[in-house]
């Protein structure tokens, strides 16, 4: 690489809380946020999920701003709003000013879109919100970002499902690189508890109605959540020269397609991400220390993501701690792979290893250290983050311990 | 009245007190731009029961040219 980039502030908002510091809390203590929904909708056959708690946007937004913001760029404001501030940036500055914001979704504006549709086509009526389009598109939230933070660089939403907020923040760092922006708010938002959604969702047949297991023998499926993560990235240089706090180096990325298959995971295809994200970062698959697993608690993504941690770590793969905060957060879509980021810089920043939760006993073909429900002290140098989104899109991100 | 309907839905996209709007108020000074013009239209169309063609749009200026496209001007 040739500018450092580092990560410098975090913004989260999840099942678990309204901030990234109750977010860590709530891992390192193993808290899952799954809970019953009992949501005011008829005929869902999925009936758990991690619904953000105790949300008013009231208590975040004026009404004016309400009128256009669609829940999904709420809980995006929101997060980046304490990515920035925890960064010790503010809106106003040059920093903010000229930084640019990519913020992913996997599902975009769906309760304003769901809506507008139940009205059409259910209630028979003949005309749209107006606000339907400005509220319910996928970059939605990328203009709500910069909007609310006064951010006038390079803004744009970026889709790739379910690593959605990882590309994002590869975007971003690619763009402190080659010297296009000092700073970069990435990361992503969903809120996918609608209607039209969560049939889709139980049409796949991947939801389970027990809770999140990654890598038992018992799991039964994915548990959708919702929420936003942020991250403040800048170049090492411009960070120094604020004396900003320096949560972690973001070493290297690596991105792969697998051009096959549109929900089965690809091993070659997630282990090529893996390398060259190493490769990229210069790091050796030695001095890996954690990998923050997608652990979606699927039957495919477990045995895949598994089999591919072992192809690329040979030895190694025994000594790493693995293990998959979505057993915590639930799979928030795109958000997932942003707040999976986070968990992973928290990790190396307070040499703490958050763990797999709900977890029973592990499935014959997972044999590796998932770091079963308790939390474990450990320091770390290295840790990689995974992500790997229908469609067979793979996103991994190494970081490094900032020295 | 028809002016009462239109105050209501003006002054809950205005954000200001029904009282405070008269037939001779312009939208401008209510702080109704364009995006925020088009939800209020579209409040009236279904109150009303009405649809305001686009062409009449530009032409709307106070609350009067309403209740005029409304035909309710006297009501």
């Amino acid at each position: 690489m040739n500018r450092r980039v580092v990560i410098t502030g975090l913004g989260a908002v999840s099942g678990l809380g309204l901030n990234a510091t109750t977010f860590w809390q709530e891992l390192v203590a193993g808290q899952s946020a799954i809970k019953p929904l009992n949501l005011p909708i008829e005929d869902i056959k999925i009936s758990i999920g991690a619904l953000v708690p105790e949300f008013d946007p009231e208590n975040h937004f004026s009404s004016d701003d309400l009128t256009l913001l669609d829940r999904f760029s709420m809980l995006a404001v929101i997060a980046a709003r304490e990515a920035v501030c925890d960064a010790g940036l503010c809106s106003g500055e040059d920093s903010i000013t000229q930084a640019a914001a990519i913020i992913g979704s996997g599902c975009g504006g769906k309760h304003t879109d769901e809506a507008t549709y139940d009205q059409l086509y259910k209630q028979q009526r003949t005309r749209a919100h107006p606000l339907t389009i400005p509220k319910g598109m996928p970059s939605a939230a990328a203009s709500m970002v910069s909007k609310h933070l006064g951010i006038k660089g390079p803004t744009f939403a970026l889709a790739s499902a379910c690593a959605s907020g990882s590309h994002a923040i590869i975007q971003g760092c690619t763009m402190i690189q080659s010297g296009m922006v000092d700073v970069a708010l990435v990361g992503a938002s969903d809120a996918p508890f609608t209607f039209g959604l969560l049939k889709s969702w139980e049409a796949l047949r991947v939801a389970t109605h027990d809770t999140c297991r990654p890598f038992c023998a018992d799991r039964s499926g994915i548990v959708l959540g919702e929420g936003a993560g942020m991250v403040v990235l800048e170049s090492e240089q411009h960070a120094k020269a604020r004396g900003a706090r320096i949560y972690a180096q973001l070493a290297g990325c690596g991105m792969t397609s697998d051009a096959g298959h549109i929900t089965r995971p690809d091993v070659t295809g997630i282990s090529s991400a893996i390398i060259n994200a190493l490769d990229y970062a210069g790091i050796n698959p030695d001095e890996v220390d954690y990998v923050n697993a997608h652990g979606t608690a699927t039957q495919a993504n477990d045995i895949a993501e598994t089999a591919a941690i072992n192809q690329v770590f040979g030895d190694r793969a025994k000594k790493l701690a693995v293990s998959s905060t979505k057993s915590m957060h639930g799979q928030a879509l795109g958000a997932s792979s942003a707040l999976d980021l986070i968990a992973s810089t928290l990790a190396i920043y307070h040499g703490i290893v958050p763990p797999t939760a709900n977890f029973t006993v592990a499935d014959e073909h997972c044999d590796l250290d998932y770091v079963p429900n308790i939390a474990r002290e450990q320091e770390m140098d290295v840790a990689i983050s995974n992500s790997f989104a229908f469609g067979g899109l793979n996103s991994v991100i190494a970081i490094r311990k900032h020295s | 009245m028809a002016l009462d309907k239109v105050a209501e839905i003006i002054a809950k996209t205005a954000h200001c007190k029904v009282e405070d709007i008269t037939p001779e108020t312009k939208l401008e000074a209510l702080g109704i731009d364009s995006l925020k013009a088009i939800t209020v239209l579209f409040e009236l169309e279904e109150a009303f029961d009405t649809e305001i063609p686009n062409e009449l749009i530009s032409s709307i200026s106070t609350v009067n040219d309403i209740l005029d496209r409304l035909g309710t001007a006297n009501c």
